[in-house]
């Protein structure tokens, strides 16, 4: 009788429960150890990247010539440059560069993306000839080419920089939210929609974009870490943001050219460059397992 | 006319395969009164899921109109669409693919109550349970996801969620196909229990006559895009006309009854290329000339009793 009452109590829970498609999701995206681990980890380093400059007794412009070229010691816990500038302040500057870049450029790209993609998608005929075509275009152009001349005419600040990069790698987004919307677009719920009386915005809003939105978040995850990466190079090319605002790219490639002797120089930057990429794309990872129903 | 809850006037409906027309629907004109249940009976290809979706005006016709409450539906204004919309509802033939995935059951039978601003979020989520009540859904699944039900239960959802903005006719196109047989039983037993209660008028689609039989009134026979025989349940079944219903009924088996010889063979032609004259007479054990020259139309052979053929 035991065992009956204590099934009679789980049944119970279940009827309380509330429960979210967010909560299905986190279910599936917990069985992926590393994807969380990656996750809390993004979450550090946005933490960091909006408290570290606020902390630190330094500044990015503070130079300081009776402390050239430290290894990491108590006062400068990643040693300091060849400007005496504390390295540790320039990598949490750069990551909240990197971090602005790969969202920004990121926000950009999905806009763009999903804009241009649901309405081939959706509309399809000539409408969808036209973009597809026009992605087409976007596709075939080098973006790093493109990129530059882009930064050129725009400028090199923050923001023209990012909205650069989100400018030329939003084809690929196009192309997938357009696979997206055709697939769902011919199930049959699509129909019962519009024999509710649903209108082709709400269908579109409502019931294509919601049902899409998996395969967009792992590609965005994906993008991100690209667009920082861009970034990078733009830096290391002396294209990226202007100095003495630090960027990744550019710490790398100052740091390469004391490799030998300063090997601190080197590790510390692209050692946070290579962890953050690599979180992103863990993250990646699970989030494509959260959204894929297999998982359970 | 103001009585018939549904007119379909000669509604034709081809589609463009490369240069030639596959004519899906291909003239088919009928009436509904109030209350009533017509079930339509073809086999696959014959064009039923195409009628039915003409009828709810998902997609326009090639030629002919439907008249809902005596208005046509694809030539009302976008407001009259949006309110033709809340007295005809539809029920998909497979639950899983037409419930949306990523609401739950509750937030599914509440979407065409949202759609048409219907009450306040704490009035609807009692309408909600209500109709889970109706339709034998008990209410601990109201935050269930539509993947985490029994086949039988989606279906169950799916009628709640059409009957949600209660409409005065619904279209059910094959809901019983993908079920067992057991469940097939308890929905059509719900069906039946509906129409009582409520002054609901239906169209059942199946290719399944002992299915439709069961919750019809009228029974309509499609073949390649026409009605061959239109007339009251009873009459159809004691007395069946066309050479098709005839076979049609033969092949229903019957517990006890002896193996009788099935006289139809082969399969039914391409919509693409239809047969001159009678679609019907390849296959037709009584084919005369005329069939293969004209094509028969329905005509009322005796009170509540259309068919379409040259034998009559």
């Amino acid at each position: 009788m035991v065992e009956n009452y204590n099934d009679v109590k789980t049944i119970n829970t279940f009827e309380i429960k509330e429960r979210s498609y967010f909560s299905i999701l986190w279910g599936r995206f917990k069985k992926n150890k590393m994807a969380v681990i990656s996750l809390y980890f993004i979450i550090f380093l946005i933490v960091v990247a909006i408290v570290g400059p606020l902390v630190s007794p330094y500044h990015y412009t503070m130079m300081d010539y009776t402390a050239l070229y430290q290894t990491p010691n108590a006062k400068h816990w990643m040693g300091t440059d060849d400007g005496g500038r504390d390295l540790a302040t320039l990598i949490v500057y750069g990551l909240r560069n990197a971090l602005i870049v790969g969202f920004g450029a990121g926000l950009v790209e999905v806009f763009i993306g999903i804009l241009i993609g649901a309405i081939a998608g959706y509309l399809g005929g000539q409408v969808d000839n036209i973009l597809m075509r026009f992605v087409d275009i976007m596709f075939a152009l080098p973006s790093f080419l493109l990129n530059l001349v882009l930064v050129v005419v725009l400028g090199r600040s923050l923001f023209t920089i990012l909205l650069a990069i989100g400018l030329t790698s939003w084809a690929g987004m196009a192309r997938l939210v357009r696979g997206q919307v055709l697939t769902v677009k011919q199930l049959e719920y699509i129909e019962a929609a519009k024999a509710l009386g649903a209108s082709n915005l709400t269908i579109i809003l409502r019931y294509v974009i919601p049902n899409s939105v998996g395969p967009i978040a792992v590609a965005l995850s994906f993008n991100i870490p690209g667009a920082m990466m861009m970034e990078s190079g733009l830096s290391l090319i002396g294209l990226g943001v202007m100095p003495p605002m630090p960027s990744w790219g550019g710490l790398i490639s100052q740091g390469s050219r004391w490799m030998l002797s300063y090997p601190h120089m080197i590790l510390f930057p692209a050692g946070a460059f290579a962890l953050t990429i690599l979180a992103f794309t863990f993250f990646g990872d699970g989030l494509r397992d959260a959204f894929d129903p297999k998982t359970e | 006319m103001a009585q018939n809850i549904l007119q379909v006037e000669n509604v034709k409906k081809y589609f463009k395969v490369g240069k030639k027309d596959l004519k899906a629907v291909d003239g088919v004109s009928f009436a509904l009164e109030k209350h009533k249940s017509l079930g339509i009976v073809g086999e696959s290809g014959s064009g039923k899921s195409t009628l039915a979706r003409l009828i709810l005006g998902l997609i326009p016709p090639t030629e002919g109109d439907v008249y809902l409450l005596g208005k046509s539906i694809f030539k009302a204004s976008k407001n009259e669409v949006k309110q033709l919309r809340r007295e005809i509802q539809m029920v998909f033939q497979n639950p899983y693919l037409s419930l949306f995935p990523h609401m739950t059951i509750g937030s599914n039978i509440e979407e065409p109550l949202r759609l048409h601003n219907i009450g306040t979020k704490k009035t609807r989520k009692s309408i909600v349970l209500n109709l889970m009540e109706q339709v034998g859904v008990p209410p601990q699944y109201y935050n269930s996801f539509p993947h985490e039900l029994s086949g039988g239960q989606q279906q169950r959802v799916a009628i709640a969620r059409a009957l949600a903005l209660e409409p005065q006719l619904i279209v059910f196109d094959e809901p019983v196909s993908s079920l067992d047989v057991s469940i097939q039983a308890q929905i059509l037993n719900l069906l039946l229990e509906l129409k009582r209660k409520t002054d609901l008028s239906y169209i059942f689609i199946a290719h399944d006559l002992a299915v439709v039989e069961y919750v019809s009134d009228l029974i309509a026979v499609m073949y390649l895009g026409v009605f061959v025989e239109f007339a009251s349940t009873e009459e159809l079944l004691n007395e069946p006309l066309h050479p098709y219903t005839q076979t049609l009924l033969k092949s229903v088996p019957v517990i006890g009854g002896e193996i009788r010889d099935i006289t139809i063979s082969g399969e039914i032609p391409s919509p693409i290329n239809p047969p001159s004259g009678c679609p019907f007479h390849p296959r037709c054990p009584y084919k005369k000339e005329i069939c293969e020259i004209e094509k028969p139309i329905l005509k009322e052979v005796k009170p509540e009793h259309n068919v379409a053929c040259h034998l009559y």
